[in-house]
């Protein structure tokens, strides 16, 4: 039976965690890879794990402490950015930090934790309540600043400079796009686990890109294609008794491939496209005054 | 239209006393230029000589480590970093949209535009969709608004960048080698294009060129610079002579 998982309480949580986690994930997914920053998603989810580990250690719940390690991590890229740092030395440095701190804290504790490894590699069928709530609150925080600085994401992803000509805070806006990458990796780290989470963000944006859609189109495609590949994860790791996490993803895998394919089965041919007489009108008015006044 | 002599047009964009160092390294240095409403002005030099800078401060990408840029628009006077939106157009020399595959359409480029204009968390209106389809109609890219970015011509690309400079409905237009990588026809219709913006319309047009024939052949004014100001005046005066020993004195340097 399809979607026979439904039939059970932890099915039906499993599917709207893996819904928020699809949505919130494949929207960001399309602006992580259109500016070259695939691995920034991998790199925080080490982050968390470090996170998750201090959380272990000091017998807090692991998501709090890894939404302020993840954000500590995000402001840390930035910050070596400064320091002429490029942003992929940046994201390996961060990278390294978080499972170093995640290795020290859990040698510190002496045997780890059982749980640990749900974090690593996911646990979508074994969420709780708690881990739902938590989603749909991160969830809807990304979706909203998603949705209400849209132009903004989209200005300094096409063009930082002209956005930053153009007046926009560039630099306060790539700050705050990396703090939303990194709580979208905790909310997704409970379901798909630290080591695939970048691979749910990336995949289904590159799997869309490839169809060579407008802008808008591009990103709804890639949502489109994160949720159909929760859903059939889903089915199928409960029907096989496979991983979810590493089911989910090789649902996506499948998905870049047809589109990959699709792609050069159908090249588009370069057109010889019109344009007409340029007619452009313009106004202006008096300027600066020759010399400043004393 | 009647023609003006430069002193008769207001100033609407001035750098005073400009220094700048990227490290240790002086790139400019104490640079003073106004530029007139109307002016249509080559900055030109030796590669390293400082030109992408001086247009990077003048449009408020970077900031000068001394001295002062000054505005004037439609909206009134600004200082240094916060131009009066929309006071300049810029096309940049590397945009990023040029170096990839974006999925995106020549109507969401021109769109870009406005962006900077509406204040963070607005969105776009209806007259904000209205002006972006007439600018693509003015700019006669009605017929390919829904085509990708991508799949234009270096000068077709080249003509949605400006288009997108010019939807704001900005006083200066600023250009950083507009030219670079696009076919002798395509540089054609850009100069024809530039031209008529500039004459017809009254447009400021501040821009870095790297051939010296067509800097003297198509610009009125010249600024040419070696990390200095070297020469600062009429085209015609200068000639492409006088140009390339500028070059040659620059080389020696």
């Amino acid at each position: 039976m399809v979607l026979e998982f439904l039939m059970f309480k932890f099915g039906v949580r499993a599917l709207i965690g893996g819904l928020i986690v699809a949505v919130t994930c494949a929207s960001l997914g399309v602006f992580i890879v259109l500016r070259r920053l695939s691995l920034i998603a991998d790199g925080l989810g080490h982050v968390a794990f470090g996170g998750i580990a201090l959380g272990f250690w000091a017998g807090i719940y692991p998501l709090y402490t890894a939404v302020g390690s993840v954000i500590a991590g995000s402001l840390g890229i930035h910050a070596l950015g400064r320091l002429r740092v490029s942003s992929d030395a940046a994201i390996a440095i961060m990278f390294s930090a978080g499972l170093a701190i995640g290795v020290v804290l859990i040698s510190l504790a002496q045997s780890a934790p059982a749980d640990l490894l749900s974090y690593l590699f996911g646990t979508i069928l074994g969420i709780n309540d708690n881990d739902v709530y938590l989603a749909a609150g991160l969830g809807v925080i990304v979706l909203a600043l998603l949705t209400l600085l849209w132009k903004e994401w989209v200005g300094i992803t096409l063009d930082p400079d002209f956005a930053r000509v153009a007046g926009m805070p560039v630099t306060a806006l790539e700050v705050l796009f990396t703090i939303l990458v990194g709580l979208t990796v905790v909310v997704a780290t409970r379901l798909v686990g630290v080591l695939l989470v970048s691979s749910l963000m990336v995949i289904p944006a590159i799997a869309a890109i490839q169809l060579r859609l407008p802008f808008r189109r591009t990103v709804i495609t890639a949502i489109g294609m994160a949720i159909a590949s929760v859903v059939i994860g889903l089915q199928f790791s409960f029907s096989y008794n496979l991983a979810s996490g590493g089911a989910i993803v090789l649902v996506t895998i499948g998905f870049f491939i047809i589109t990959a394919l699709l792609a050069r089965l159908l090249p588009r041919k370069k057109q010889d496209l019109p344009v007409e007489p340029w007619e452009h009108q313009c106004t202006t008015e008096p300027g600066l005054p020759e010399k400043d006044s004393p | 239209m009647p023609v003006d002599t430069p002193r008769d047009r207001p100033v609407c964009l001035r750098a005073d006393n400009i220094s700048f160092s990227y490290g240790g390294d002086r790139v400019l240095e104490d640079i003073s230029i106004s530029i007139r409403q109307e002016d249509f002005v080559g900055i030109a030099g030796l590669n390293g000589s400082g030109k992408t800078t001086l247009l990077k401060i003048l449009v408020g990408l970077l900031v000068p480590d001394t001295g002062t840029v000054r505005f004037s628009c439609h909206t009134g006077d600004c200082e240094g970093r916060n131009p009066c939106r929309p006071c300049i157009g810029y096309v940049p020399q590397q945009a990023v949209l040029r170096q990839q595959q974006f999925p995106v359409t020549v109507r969401e480029v021109v769109a870009m535009g406005t962006y900077g204009q509406s204040g963070l968390f607005s969105r776009p209106t209806k007259a904000d969709g209205r002006i972006i389809d007439r600018t693509i109609a003015e700019a006669g890219l009605g017929r390919i608004a829904g085509e990708l970015f991508s799949d234009l011509s270096g000068g077709q690309q080249q003509r949605v960048l400006i288009a997108r400079a010019l939807v704001g409905n900005p006083h200066i237009l600023a250009l950083d080698e507009p030219t670079n990588g696009i076919d002798a026809k395509s540089k054609e219709e850009f100069y024809a294009l530039l031209s008529h913006l500039h004459s017809t319309h009254r447009l400021t047009v501040l821009l870095i060129l790297h051939d010296l024939t067509e800097l003297s052949q198509t610009m009125e004014r010249i600024v040419f610079l070696h990390h200095r100001v070297l020469y600062d005046g009429p085209a015609e005066t200068l000639g492409a002579d006088g140009l390339w020993n500028l070059m040659v004195r620059a080389g020696r340097e």
